[in-house]
């Protein structure tokens, strides 16, 4: 494997992780706000 | 409590996280696992990923956020369905009709969705019960003919009505999977779609990850082929050729995998948000589904189907007979589980994510339908439901029916899975920046917001987006529209005739064209202005 696939590999692939991970720690890290009211 | 029309209970979900979950899941489908790999190591490798990345920035998340933010402004005024939204964005009678094509989307697209949806449960119960039996045969190229003849016999590609005179099995799996979305569609929203969806949607990561940790441990399974393995496949797959930088088709292949891949214009996220909360976030929201989407596309997609092929067949095999969807899912990949240590319970597995895949996705697509028809023909849930899952047993039988080469099924596919998108995206990010006005959009996407979008993407969202949309259409157009169009209506100075199959498909779309802009019509009386809610005129 070449390093420039290693690298575009590592890149992608922990890119992609720490979005979804940044996402869902400020989605889920207000306690409260995601359960909805019954209307 | 009731809607505006006092007939229909409102309907709500149940937390935040699970309208994340369900537009993820109409997001993630067989194309995260089978057509990105197969797109990046066609056009660049690694490389392929920095156009990926520029278009999920540019288009993928403004449009995303776009759509999110015109779904929930409709819901403020009680509205669910594309065609009342649109109008309500657009102040004019034209975008009502422009909405109705969100509807017919995802209604044409389940037609044959769930038929795809079906041959994954159906391949998933078949390694559950002993496998395809392509062990026996000798060699790649033999198992790759008879992975495929597999394929005909399930998909009936020989001739049309062939699986109704067969053993009945791809049928009866159609007949499950098609009850399944009834089901779901029939308990509702909260109790209904999101809760398939939280259970779905992290049963298709394990699934996933297993499945993941399997290949990245193959080593060399075959010593007589040293260089068959996990990294000459991750190689295969990721080692960037920047010289395809170069090259107009790699910016179209990535800007296309992105737009389709999140089901932005495919009229879902529209009615989907519109359930929401006024107070509630979106730019979050809509931020943090895409990301689940590009995690199950990059991190899992990305490092699963090639690597596997490579480790099995080779590269020269993989690149033989990996070009599209449906080849590389059903024809290698039954191919790697046939020379995989235990590759029956790994091929059970893999199919039944997929499957997952493909049911998250689909039960995403009657919803709107329903959802309109109870708004612009004042149905009850019950009637809209009824309506609906009639008109898809209509669509999944014709698909059924003209199974031959599967022409009918990609000419729906072409003209509405894909043409289509296009136009109501379009339309979306038209409405939405200078209609409407992107100043007072992005106002209205910041209510409630827990993030802010950054001000450059004020720019973005007026100029960037929609440049870049109508140049991907214009190359879109340029590739593909002359094969479709010849399909159609023939060529008379080759001698060649339309193709019946592509021509009825073009009937079936006209039909429910008319049918949605008759219901539109009806539904534009009960959509008239009200000085309370500020309703399109």
């Amino acid at each position: 494997m070449t390093t420039a696939a290693v690298i575009f590999m590592s890149l992608s692939v922990l890119g992609v992780v720490a979005l979804t991970a940044w996402c869902y720690y400020h989605v889920l890290k207000t306690p409260g706000k995601d359960k909805n009211k019954p209307s | 409590m009731q809607s505006p029309s006092g007939r229909q209970p409102v309907q709500a979900w149940g937390t935040r996280l699970g309208v994340i979950l369900a537009v993820a899941g109409s997001a993630v489908g067989l194309g995260n696992f089978l057509r990105f790999p197969g797109n990046a190591a066609e056009n660049g490798g690694g490389a392929f990923l920095i156009p990926y990345v520029i278009a999920f920035l540019l288009l993928g998340i403004p449009i995303g956020w776009a759509e999110w933010t015109m779904g929930r402004y409709g819901g403020r005024h009680g509205l669910h369905s594309a065609p009342a939204i649109m109008g309500l964005w657009g102040r004019h009678p034209a975008a009502r009709y422009m909405g109705a094509f969100g509807v017919l989307v995802p209604l044409v697209v389940y037609f044959y969705y769930v038929v795809i949806e079906s041959w994954c449960l159906y391949y998933a119960y078949r390694y559950a019960t002993g496998g395809l039996g392509l062990a026996a045969a000798d060699g790649v190229p033999a198992q790759v003919a008879l992975s495929n003849a597999e394929f005909a016999a399930a998909t009936g590609s020989a001739a049309n009505g062939t699986l109704f005179g067969g053993a009945g099995a791809p049928l009866t799996f159609w007949l499950i999977v098609a009850a399944i979305n009834a089901w779901v569609l029939w308990r509702g929203l909260s109790r209904g779609i999101e809760r398939f969806c939280r259970w779905a949607m992290p049963t298709m990561a394990v699934c996933a990850v297993i499945i993941l940790v399997r290949v990245l441990t193959l080593g060399t399974p075959d010593p007589a082929h040293p260089e068959q393995n996990v990294a000459a496949g991750l190689n295969f797959m990721w080692n960037p050729d920047f010289a395809a930088l170069g090259n107009f088709q790699t910016w179209l292949a990535a800007a296309g995998q992105i737009f389709f891949s999140l089901s932005v214009g495919f009229g879902v996220i529209i009615n989907y948000a519109s359930y929401m909360r006024e107070d509630e976030d979106v730019v979050l929201s809509s931020l943090t589904s895409s990301a689940t989407n590009e995690f199950f596309e990059v991190a899992l997609g990305g490092m699963i189907t090639l690597t596997a092929a490579v480790v099995f067949i080779g590269v020269a095999a993989t690149q033989a007979n990996a070009g599209g969807t449906f080849s590389t899912g059903f024809a290698v990949l039954p191919v790697v589980f046939a020379r995989m240590p235990a590759g029956e319970l790994f091929g059970a597995l893999w199919f039944f994510m997929l499957f997952l895949a493909a049911i998250t996705s689909s039960l995403s697509m009657l919803q709107p339908t329903k959802a309109f028809f109870e708004e612009a023909l004042g149905l009850t849930h019950r009637a809209a439901v009824g309506l609906v899952c009639g008109l898809a047993l209509a669509g999944n039988l014709f698909v059924l029916w003209f199974s031959q080469g599967l022409v009918a099924l990609d000419t729906l596919d072409f003209w509405v899975g894909t043409f289509m998108i296009f136009i109501v995206a379009g339309t979306q990010i038209i409405l939405f920046a200078w209609v409407f006005g992107v100043d007072k959009g992005l106002a209205e996407a910041h209510a409630g917001a827990q993030i802010r979008i950054p001000r450059f993407f004020r720019f973005v969202i007026r100029y960037v987006s929609p440049t870049f949309l109508l140049v991907i259409f214009a190359g879109f157009c340029i590739n593909n529209l002359p094969p479709y169009v010849r399909s159609v209506l023939g060529d008379r100075a080759a001698g060649v005739p339309p193709d019946r199959n592509a021509l009825y498909a073009w009937l079936v779309i006209l039909l429910v064209v008319g049918l949605l802009m008759v219901a539109t019509a009806i539904g534009a009386r009960r959509w008239r202005p009200d000085p309370a809610n500020g309703m399109a005129p």
